[in-house]
């Protein structure tokens, strides 16, 4: 259930890496700057299923890693249950966590190879002190069945080599359920899983938000599973919110020409269904210096002038539908 | 033109023989596009290589006939395949474009080099085919002498695909040709393969994980599990009316942005080991349908209709279940 309360909030956020340049630059001071995330904006409600969607190196992983605080921002304001999160020292920080948690893309590597998966799904718990002995047996037991890896014996003293691809992300869930956090980003979940199995962890993360009430940003540069699992929708290009609205909606009828562009280009599953694709020039630039003005106005197909001098602004065109493009204002 | 019939590949592994292809037959006409789809570890990869006789040491062609034109590729020597077939009769296009090229020569002299080795022209006529080749494939001419880390990735798979066309072959196979690259980028290959295919009548074979590439593109699709040939059928009836469960599974696994929501069904248990494959049908013990009879019997290709093949004791029985009577 979508409520009205509003979660989290993310102002302005910008997260600018250090580029690594010659050695004359850098006794010169000139440091370039990797502009991953830059001014992005919005609000995620509790219940929601918010997807950050857009081509590799658009900034999607970056927000959500900030967002939860992974990594510091360069500016910006990030606000849980009206929080300031950057704003919390050590002790606060540890109790957020419960509350905010990630679920990654590799479950080949986001599994620990030397630790039972008993240990792996107890290791949250045990760092936050929460449960030892045979309560933290339970919880764990508990934790397996969620993720429909059962009989949780069969699981529990088995090793990550063991287990497919599938399985392994299913462990990765049971890690952050275990916590019972309120909040879940979730990147890339399924996109190193087999096929077969996609369609499961989908499922079976749509069914725990109905259960314990959480509220997700699931991170996909698959249009198809953003329509699938989300609320709502965000496309990102070169670190900046393009076009936000409700999905359905929006991948139905996209405004902004990149999403266009996007949605022309994602093949359909059905042979009768011929479209005409909207083909961008080139590739996408360098982050490190993006163009002035709209950053896809060298590449986007109905470019006017005003576009490399003036940056668009993420404006609100319909009830709950937002898109940074001049042509659309 | 390629007829593959009764294919058995093997790898010997410490832990004994990984039986990657078994027992796969298909062909694929002139002008054709052939799909082969799967998951990760279905042999689709193992099937292809071994058509075009590269496979990995340890490998080997236990039995079956790879007849192309009058030529057998599962019994010829690497010295002929050399000089008759590879680069001017089949080509191939590999997955990772990025590794693919060699990063210390010029992208033009990459692909000169097969030219002068193939065609025996001078380097001067082979640059002057770069040129056209890069024409072809939509990449600007003036950039033949850059060097791949020059190229976006997008530009390396065109130059992947113009090194494969460079001797004029009328078989391409293409192993997931656009997996590594963007949505925008990867719309872009699909249409240049589509376009080459029709102006040079080429065959193409085109490996991939992803369905909706297949029904992008393809004429043909055959659907591998567990290194058995499931079913195999014209693209349109593949996904309107499939009959083997594992490709109703498949299909019904996935989302699509062209339809309304509704709940997808996910595939239980997971693919098997290919060291130990299950007796039986191989996808028996993911078979909602499974019976007795799958668990022991091996289950044959049939044709139910003109070159619609399918491996399923019970087709007519969850035809019925699936479709109705008709």
């Amino acid at each position: 259930m979508v409520t009205n309360d509003i979660l989290l909030k993310v102002e302005n956020l910008r997260k600018y890496f250090p580029a690594r340049t010659g050695f004359v630059s850098s006794i010169l001071g000139r440091t370039e700057w990797v502009h991953a995330v830059d001014d992005v904006s919005f609000e995620t409600k509790r219940g929601e299923v918010l997807c950050l969607v857009g081509e590799s190196g658009c900034g999607k992983t970056t927000t959500a890693r900030v967002l939860i605080r992974l990594d510091e921002p360069t500016d910006g304001k990030v606000y849980f249950e009206g929080e300031d999160i950057f704003a919390l020292d050590r002790k606060r920080l540890k109790n957020l966590r419960l509350k905010m948690q990630m679920i990654f893309q590799d479950p080949y590597t986001s599994t620990n190879p030397r630790m039972t998966i008993f240990d792996a799904v107890a290791e949250p718990l045990v760092v936050h002190k929460l449960a030892s002995g045979k309560e933290l047996a339970e919880k764990v037991a508990q934790g397996l069945e969620s993720v429909e890896l059962t009989p949780p014996e069969a699981f529990m003293y088995r090793y990550p080599h063991e287990l497919s691809g599938g399985q392994r992300q299913r462990v990765g869930i049971a890690r952050v359920l275990i916590l019972e956090p309120e909040f879940i980003a979730a990147d890339e979940p399924v996109s190193m899983v087999d096929v077969s199995l996609r369609a499961g962890i989908l499922n079976l993360l749509l069914d725990l938000k109905d259960k314990y009430n959480l509220t997700y940003i699931f991170i996909t540069h698959n249009l198809a599973q953003a329509k699938y699992i989300g609320n709502r929708i965000a496309v990102m290009y070169l670190g900046k919110i393009v076009e936000m609205g409700q999905a359905a909606a929006t991948l139905g009828e996209p405004l902004h020409p990149y999403t266009k562009a996007l949605v022309s280009n994602v093949p359909i599953p059905d042979p009768d269904i011929v479209r005409e694709r909207i083909h961008l020039k080139g590739e996408i630039p360098t982050p490190i210096n993006p163009p002035s003005g709209c950053r896809l106005h060298p590449r986007c197909p109905y470019v006017i002038e005003k576009c490399s001098t003036e940056e668009p602004k993420l404006v609100e065109v319909e009830k709950g539908h937002f898109v940074a493009c001049h042509l659309v204002e | 033109m390629l007829s593959v019939e009764g294919l058995v590949t093997r790898y010997s592994t410490m832990m004994g023989d990984v039986k990657a292809v078994e027992d796969i037959t298909f062909h694929v006409k002139k002008g054709e596009m052939f799909g082969l789809a799967g998951e990760s570890g279905c042999g689709k990869t193992t099937a292809i290589l071994s058509i075009i006789n590269l496979l990995p040491s340890n490998g080997r062609i236990v039995s079956g006939k790879i007849s192309y034109h009058d030529h057998d590729l599962a019994n010829i020597s690497k010295a002929e395949l050399r000089r008759d077939i590879w680069w001017k009769k089949i080509s191939i296009v590999f997955q990772a474009a990025m590794n693919a090229l060699n990063p210390v020569l010029s992208v033009e002299d990459q692909i000169a080099e097969a030219i002068i080795l193939h065609e025996d022209l001078i380097k001067q006529a082979a640059l002057e085919k770069v040129k056209k080749l890069f024409e072809l494939v939509g990449i600007d001419p003036t950039r033949t002498g850059n060097y791949p880390h020059e190229f976006s990735g997008g530009m390396r798979q065109r130059a992947m695909i113009a090194m494969a066309l460079a001797c004029n072959p009328e078989l391409i196979i293409m192993d997931e040709p656009t997996t590594a690259l963007d949505v925008v980028v990867q719309g872009e290959v699909l249409d240049l393969v589509k376009k080459l295919q029709k102006e040079l009548n080429l065959s193409v074979i085109i490996i991939t994980h992803d369905l909706s590439v297949i029904a992008e593109i393809c004429d043909t699709t055959g659907i591998m599990y567990a290194g058995k040939l499931v079913e195999c059928a014209d693209t349109r009836a593949i996904f309107k009316k499939p009959r083997h469960p594992y490709t109703q599974g498949l299909i019904g696994a996935f989302p699509s942005l062209s339809s309304s929501w509704r709940r997808l069904e996910g595939i239980p248990g997971s693919p098997p080991d290919l060291l130990n494959p299950p007796p039986g049908c191989k996808f028996h013990p993911r078979c909602p349908y499974a019976q007795e009879r799958c668990r022991e019997e091996e289950p044959i290709s049939i044709e139910i209709e003109k070159d619609h093949t399918v491996a399923c004791h019970f087709i007519d029985e969850i035809g019925k279940a699936v479709y109705g009577s008709q």
